[in-house]
C-alpha cells in the first residue's frame, strides 16, 4: 500500500516536472496539511503560515527538477517551509523588533492531562514564547539542528542560540503545569 | 540536574504531539495560490517590460542629446547633390556680394564650410548680377544669416530643408536668368528672405528638443467614487510626450497616487451583514496615451487623450468593517401576571485592519484614462496643461479587487 502511494506520488511529481496544473494541485492539496503543520510552528498568526506554506509551494514548484527522487519528498517540503519562514523572520526582524516579556497569557481552555497533549496544544504553548525563542527551540529540539547551524541561520551568535533555547525552555517549564495537569513531584512525595 | 529531565520530558512530549502532524486543507487554498501565481508571473513580466522600456527610453533620450553633432554631419552629405546639381548657385554668392566672407569665416562647422566652399567654387556663373546697393548689401548679409541657419536644422528636417533650399536656388536662378537689372533683383532678394525665414521657423519649430519629445511635471487633486461613496484622492509626477505625427503623440511617465477608497454595499444589516472596506492605498502609475490635437493656434491647443494604466502598489492598508443587526426576543411577565414578548435590536460591528507589503499586487492595464486638455503656450519652451480626466477601471483593483472611478483634474507644466 505505502509503495503504491509513493509510487502515485513519483508520477505526480514527474508530471509537476513538466509543469502539468493537474498534477501541481495534486501536490499542493496532498501536502497542504503537512506544510500547514509544520509552517505554524514557526509562524505565530495562521495568515502568516498560510502565506508561508503558498510561498514554500511556490519554491517547490519552481525547484522540483532539483529534487531528489530517492529522497523523502515531506522532508524536501519541510526544509522548504523552514527555510521560507525562517527567511520571513529574518525579514520582519529587519524592520520590527522583539521583545521579550516574562507575563505569560494563560489561554482560556479547560487544563488537559498529558495523554491528551494534541499538536494545537503544543502550538498554542509555544505561540506564548517569543518569535525568537520559539523559533530556536524548534529548529534545536524539533528539527534537530546544532546551536552552529541555527546562530548561522538566523543570523545570530551561537552564544545567543544557546541563551535563547535556554530561556524557552525555562519558560516552557513554567507554563507547562499551567496547562496541562501535570505536576512535578519528587517520586514519594503525595 | 532535575530541570533538565524536565526539559528532556518535555521535548519529548512536544516531538511526540507534533509528529506527522498535518493540519486541516483549507478550502479556497489551491485557488488562492493559483491567483496569487499568476500575479507574481505578471509582476515579474511588467517589471522586465518595465526595465526594457525604461532601457530603451534613456538610449533615445541619450541620442536625442546627441543628435544635433549627427545632424551637422548629415547637413553635410545632404548638400553635396545639390551643390553639384545646381552649378549656377554661384551666382546666388556673387549676387549677394558680401556673401562670401561670414561664410568662409564659420570655422566652427568644418563641413557646412567645406560644402560651401563647393558651392561657391562652380566655375560658371552665366549672369552676374549689378554691383548691389548698400540696401541691398543688407538684405545679403540678412541672407547670409539665414543660410547658416540652414545649417543648423536637425535631421529631421534636411529634407524639408533642402526642398525650401531648392526653391531658393530656383529663385535665384530665375532672377539672374531673366532680369539683370537691380529692381527685380531687390524683389527677388526679399523673396529668398522670405524663404530662408520660413526655413529658420520651420527649424524653430520642428527642433527635437521643441517638439520631438516634451518632459512635464504634473499634480492632479481628484475624486475617487464607488457606487456608494467619494472621497479625496492625490497624485503628482513625471510625464513625457513623445510626438509620433504633428498631431499625435504618444504620452507616458510616472506618477504617484494617494488614494482613498471607502466601498460598501448597501443594504439592510438586519437581511445581511453590511460590509465596508476603506482603503488606503500609495501606488504607481504608468500610464501609455495616445494623444491627438484636434485644434491648435500660436498659443493654445486642445486635445483629446487616452489610454491604459497599469499601477503597482508601494503600500496597502484596509480596514473592513462588517455590520450585522439582529433582534433579540426577551420575554418580560406584566404586574398583571400577563407575559409580553419585548424585542430589542442589537448592532453588532466586527473590524478587521490588514496591510498588505510593498510591490505585492500589481494591475496591469487595469484603468481606462479619457482625458481632455488645454495647452498653454507660456514661453517658446514652457506649455501650461491643463487636463480634466476620468479613470476607469477595468479590473478588480489593489489585492482586495476594488472597484472606483477615478476624476479629477491634472496641471502640468511641460518644457
Amino acid at each position: 500500500m505505502e509503495q503504491k502511494s509513493d509510487e502515485g506520488l513519483d508520477e505526480i511529481i514527474r508530471n509537476c516536472l513538466r509543469k502539468d496544473g493537474k498534477a501541481q494541485e495534486m501536490l499542493y492539496k496532498q501536502f497542504f496539511g503537512y506544510a500547514l503543520g509544520v509552517a505554524l510552528l514557526y509562524n505565530k498568526q495562521r495568515g502568516e503560515a498560510l502565506e508561508v506554506v503558498n510561498d514554500s509551494f511556490m519554491k517547490v514548484f519552481a525547484e522540483i527538477p532539483r529534487f531528489d527522487t530517492s529522497k523523502p519528498f515531506k522532508a524536501w517540503l519541510r526544509r522548504i517551509v523552514i527555510n521560507t519562514s525562517i527567511d520571513r523572520f529574518r525579514r520582519e526582524s529587519r524592520t520590527g523588533f522583539h521583545y521579550e516579556n516574562d507575563s505569560f497569557h494563560v489561554p482560556d481552555c479547560n487544563p488537559g492531562i498529558i495523554s491528551d497533549l494534541t499538536a494545537q496544544d503544543v502550538t498554542r504553548l509555544l505561540n506564548q514564547l517569543p518569535d525568537i525563542h520559539k523559533i530556536v527551540f524548534s529548529l534545536y529540539e524539533i528539527e534537530g539542528f546544532s546551536h552552529d547551524e541555527i546562530g548561522e541561520k538566523l543570523n545570530i551568535p551561537v552564544s545567543s542560540s544557546r541563551v535563547y533555547l535556554t530561556r524557552a525552555k525555562k519558560k516552557l517549564r513554567k507554563l507547562f503545569p499551567l496547562y496541562f495537569s501535570i505536576k512535578y513531584e519528587k517520586p514519594g512525595k503525595g | 540536574m532535575k530541570n533538565q529531565e524536565k526539559d528532556r520530558e518535555l521535548a519529548g512530549l512536544i516531538r511526540q504531539a507534533l509528529e506527522d502532524h498535518e493540519e486541516a486543507y483549507v478550502p479556497g487554498s489551491w485557488e488562492n495560490f493559483a491567483g496569487k501565481r499568476k500575479k507574481k508571473r505578471r509582476l515579474f513580466l511588467w517589471r522586465l517590460s518595465s526595465g526594457v522600456a525604461a532601457s530603451l527610453l534613456g538610449a533615445w533620450l541619450l541620442l536625442q542629446f546627441l543628435s544635433p553633432r549627427v545632424a551637422d554631419n548629415f547637413v553635410g552629405t545632404n548638400l553635396e547633390k545639390p551643390a553639384t546639381s545646381v552649378p549656377e548657385t554661384k551666382e546666388l554668392s556673387d549676387t549677394a556680394g558680401v556673401y562670401r566672407k561670414p561664410v568662409v569665416a564659420d570655422n566652427k562647422a568644418p563641413a557646412v564650410s567645406q560644402n560651401k566652399k563647393q558651392l561657391q567654387s562652380k566655375p560658371k556663373a552665366p549672369v552676374v548680377g549689378p554691383d548691389p546697393s548698400k540696401s541691398e548689401g543688407t538684405k545679403a548679409r540678412q541672407l547670409v544669416k539665414s543660410e547658416k541657419k540652414i545649417f543648423d536644422i536637425g535631421t529631421n528636417d534636411s529634407l524639408q530643408s533642402n526642398k525650401l533650399l531648392g526653391n531658393v536656388r530656383d529663385d535665384a536662378i530665375n532672377t539672374a536668368q531673366e532680369k539683370e537689372s537691380p529692381g527685380p533683383l531687390k524683389h527677388d532678394s526679399v523673396i529668398l528672405a522670405d524663404n530662408l525665414k520660413a526655413i529658420s521657423e520651420n527649424q524653430r519649430r520642428h527642433s527635437p528638443f521643441n517638439d520631438n519629445v516634451r518632459l512635464g511635471i504634473h499634480f492632479s487633486p481628484g475624486f475617487n467614487s464607488t457606487p456608494s461613496n467619494s472621497s479625496f484622492y492625490f497624485s503628482g509626477g513625471l510625464s513625457a510626450d513623445f510626438r509620433l505625427t504633428s498631431t499625435i503623440a504618444l504620452s507616458t511617465g510616472i506618477q504617484f497616487e494617494r488614494q482613498n477608497v471607502v466601498e460598501g454595499s448597501p443594504g439592510n444589516p438586519l437581511q445581511e451583514p453590511i460590509k465596508q472596506t476603506s482603503a488606503d492605498l500609495y501606488c504607481l502609475d504608468l500610464p501609455m496615451n495616445l494623444t491627438w490635437k484636434f485644434y491648435r493656434n500660436k498659443l493654445t491647443s486642445y486635445y483629446i487623450a487616452g489610454g491604459l494604466s497599469s499601477l503597482v502598489y508601494v503600500g496597502e492598508d484596509y480596514q473592513n468593517k462588517t455590520t450585522t443587526q439582529e433582534l433579540k426576543e426577551t420575554t418580560v411577565i406584566r404586574e398583571d401576571g400577563q407575559e409580553v414578548i419585548e424585542y430589542e435590536l442589537i448592532t453588532k460591528e466586527s473590524t478587521v485592519k490588514e496591510s498588505v507589503s510593498s510591490f505585492q499586487s500589481f494591475d496591469l492595464a487595469g484603468r481606462l484614462n479619457l482625458i481632455i486638455g488645454l495647452e498653454q503656450r507660456l514661453t517658446p519652451r514652457l506649455h501650461l496643461h491643463v487636463e480634466p480626466y476620468v479613470k476607469i477601471p477595468l479590473s478588480g483593483l489593489a489585492s482586495q479587487n476594488l472597484k472606483f472611478t477615478t476624476s479629477g483634474i491634472t496641471c502640468k507644466v511641460s518644457f
